[in-house]
């Protein structure tokens, strides 16, 4: 079943060029990889709408949604750092994809510990961000992510600023999470062999165009675009 | 109520409510920029921020006299407050939206997402982010408001509406009571240690800086837009309001010869001042660890018209010495704690960041200087001579003090025609202003930074 659809997509900034098409099958998961300045953020931007492309179509199933406001698309965006609001505690901050006066009655109450039981952080729910590790920062970010109820999840680069162990763990909670809740993702990583095992399906991008799209494990063993190759070291 | 005790209850008063009036202004101005960065008015407006900075003080209140005296009593304590709050906001505004570059972009889009309305974004993203800058600028305000001279000595003066910097140059020059003088110079004292001490308890200055500044996330707000051309009016309703009327009373202006000498004496001090304070304020910068709070602090905490009165006491025993020496150690504490915050940010980016290569190079400090400071720091570097320039130029507090009763310099002279001659007071004004911006530009078009912004 098609999920996310661009079409003819175009986008220019000074001397910088997106020019793409792409499909995401529903509940997909899906491995963007370029060198910095590929275009990466960019698209991501553009997907959710805090940037709007110059041509072309943004769908997500038969919904149109290249001129919608970010608030009105059925996504969530989460980045590297700055997910939470520092003075907010992580109830406060996961509570905050429910309603914004952040009152609850019971049924929501009951829905928000559900998810910070989901993602592993019930027991923290009263810190604030800073005394979180950079994992469970994530783990919350997601967590807010989940109350919105929204289909599509597109995360640029989150396990950057993790170490491997927790990078491993964040994905494989990823993995379950977007199973479990038919989540269609779209990730944006610098280590694809890392990331491979969750993504059924990789896109690379260079220049604002891609250049490969397949497979994760074949295109990591059997690269055949030079780009492609120069970085990943073959 | 003695005289005393009634001059410290208005200056009190005076400052706490233009600060109470001033600071949501300029943030509501500041906030409508923000949010609508990317709109051309906006962008001018920004520019234009900076402006009253390098606008002198007795051209401005001119024109808000011109613009206000039909309208309300303007030499009144509303009148004094109207004046800072139209002259202070946009100030407010300029250091508020410095404060809006540190928020992080994610969090506007985290909102958007999140779809918060207007005030929960500034309750939950905007606010708690902000507030330290809110406090730090009330209390730059609320200092300023405090050693207001030139305002109150214009709107205000005599015994009901005088501040504690005005009363205490009134008892010198208007009562000749220099007991009296002397009384408030005592208090003033004491004022100024109060405020460093709170300054100190609070941490209220702004000491720090930060480079990671970050461009305005792209935001969109119709129902701010007023407050971008209410922002437009308060800078430039006043200079409108003397520069068209002054067009037609220059020529009688320009045919009085105390104009030319007095033009020769402002633009010769202010010449000197410029290369002497830029040179000081780096040198001073240089060596941040030893002069930068203290001296960043100066203007607010120890007001121009305090040393002036410290200064005129020393040259009662050393009439010898000239009046052009007090003149000019007068307008270097002026000049030298606006010059030094310009300075200081671009000066500490450069040696975080290029610091321990210049160190590991072993460049002397000649050529360090000359291949990297200088090459670096040329717009800065300009903007703190044209603001040497300038704001000697347009200064009146100094004058107040020391100016020489037969050539008294433009801003003096600017004041003895607003009261005996308004109608060539303008064309006096409109050369005065002038002069200003092109003192404030001419070190930006000789060094090729092309600096027309006046935000430094």
């Amino acid at each position: 079943m098609t999920g996310l659809t661009l079409h003819n997509l175009f986008f220019q900034r000074e001397d910088f060029v997106l020019d793409l098409s792409l499909t995401l099958p529903k509940g997909s998961k899906t491995l963007l990889v370029g060198a910095s300045g590929a275009g990466k953020s960019t698209l991501l931007s553009l997907i959710s709408g805090f940037l709007t492309p110059q041509m072309g179509t943004i769908l997500w199933r038969e919904t149109d949604l290249t001129r919608l406001p970010p608030q009105n698309r059925p996504l969530t965006l989460l980045f590297q750092d700055n997910n939470l609001f520092p003075h907010l505690r992580v109830r406060e901050n996961v509570g905050l994809g429910l309603k914004p006066s952040l009152n609850f009655n019971k049924e929501e109450k009951d829905r928000l510990y559900f998810i910070l039981e989901k993602v592993g952080i019930s027991s923290l729910m009263d810190r604030y961000p800073h005394e979180l590790s950079g994992g469970e920062r994530q783990r919350a970010a997601l967590a807010r992510s989940l109350l919105r109820k929204t289909p599509l999840l597109l995360l640029d680069e989150p396990l950057g600023p993790l170490g491997p162990g927790l990078r491993k763990e964040m994905l494989v909670l990823l993995a379950a999470i977007a199973e479990e809740f038919n989540l269609t993702l779209l990730l944006t990583t610098h280590q694809p062999d890392e990331a491979a095992y969750l993504a059924d399906r990789m896109v690379f991008l260079e220049g604002g165009k891609i250049v490969e799209e397949g497979d994760p494990t074949s295109l990591l063993t059997e690269p055949s675009h030079p780009f492609l190759k120069a970085y990943l070291g073959c | 109520m003695t005289y005393v005790s009634y001059v410290m209850w208005f200056t009190i008063k005076q400052a706490v409510l233009s600060t109470f009036l001033t600071i949501p202004l300029g943030v509501l101005i500041a906030r409508a920029i923000v949010w609508n960065h990317t709109w051309g008015p906006a962008r001018l407006c920004l520019k234009l921020l900076g402006l009253p900075l390098i606008t002198p003080a007795l051209v401005g209140i001119l024109g808000f006299i011109v613009l206000f005296g039909d309208i309300f009593n303007v030499f009144s304590l509303s009148g004094i407050i109207t004046a800072h709050v139209v002259f202070s906001s946009p100030f407010v505004a300029l250091f508020m939206i410095n404060a809006w570059r540190l928020i992080p972009e994610e969090h506007y889009k985290l909102a958007a997402q999140l779809q918060l309305s207007s005030f929960y974004i500034f309750y939950y993203v905007e606010l708690p982010q902000l507030r330290k800058a809110l406090f730090e600028v009330s209390w730059i305000c609320f200092c300023l408001f405090l050693n207001s001279f030139t305002t109150v000595m214009v709107l205000g003066g005599g015994p009901q509406k005088t501040t504690l910097c005005v009363a205490l140059y009134q008892s010198l020059f208007f009562l000749y009571n220099p007991e009296q003088g002397f009384h408030f110079a005592e208090l003033q004292l004491l004022l100024t240690l109060s405020l460093a001490a709170a300054t100190f308890i609070f941490k209220a200055l702004p000491g720090g800086y930060s480079l990671k500044v970050q461009t305005f996330p792209n935001l969109v707000s119709s129902s701010q837009k007023p407050f971008i051309w209410l922002g437009f009016g308060l800078i430039l309703f006043p200079l409108f309001v003397v520069i068209v009327p002054s067009l037609s009373a220059l020529s009688q202006a320009l045919h009085n010869p105390l104009l030319w000498q007095s033009f020769i004496k402002s633009l010769t001090l202010s010449l000197l001042l410029g290369p002497l304070s830029a040179f000081l304020t780096f040198i001073f910068v240089r060596h941040e660890m030893f002069f930068g709070k203290p001296l960043a602090s100066l203007y607010l905490l120890v007001p121009p018209a305090f040393i002036g009165a410290l200064l005129f006491y020393l040259s009662l025993n050393m009439p010898k010495v000239s009046s052009d020496v007090y003149l000019t150690i007068v307008q270097l504490f002026i000049i030298l704690p606006f010059s030094f915050r310009v300075l200081q940010g671009p000066y500490m980016a450069l040696k975080s960041t290029y610091g321990p290569t210049v160190a590991s190079l072993g460049l002397s400090s000649f050529q360090r200087l000359r291949l990297i400071e200088w090459p670096l720091l040329k717009k800065p570097l300009a903007t703190i001579l044209g603001l040497g320039f300038a704001l000697s130029f347009g200064d009146f507090q100094s004058l107040a003090f020391f100016a020489h009763p037969e050539i008294p310099g433009l801003s003096s002279l600017l004041y003895q025609q607003m009261t005996l001659h308004f109608d060539e007071s303008m064309g006096t004004a409109l050369i005065l202003l002038t002069l200003c911006y092109f003192l404030y530009q001419l070190p930006h078009w000789i060094l090729k930074t092309y600096d027309r912004t006046y935000t430094s």
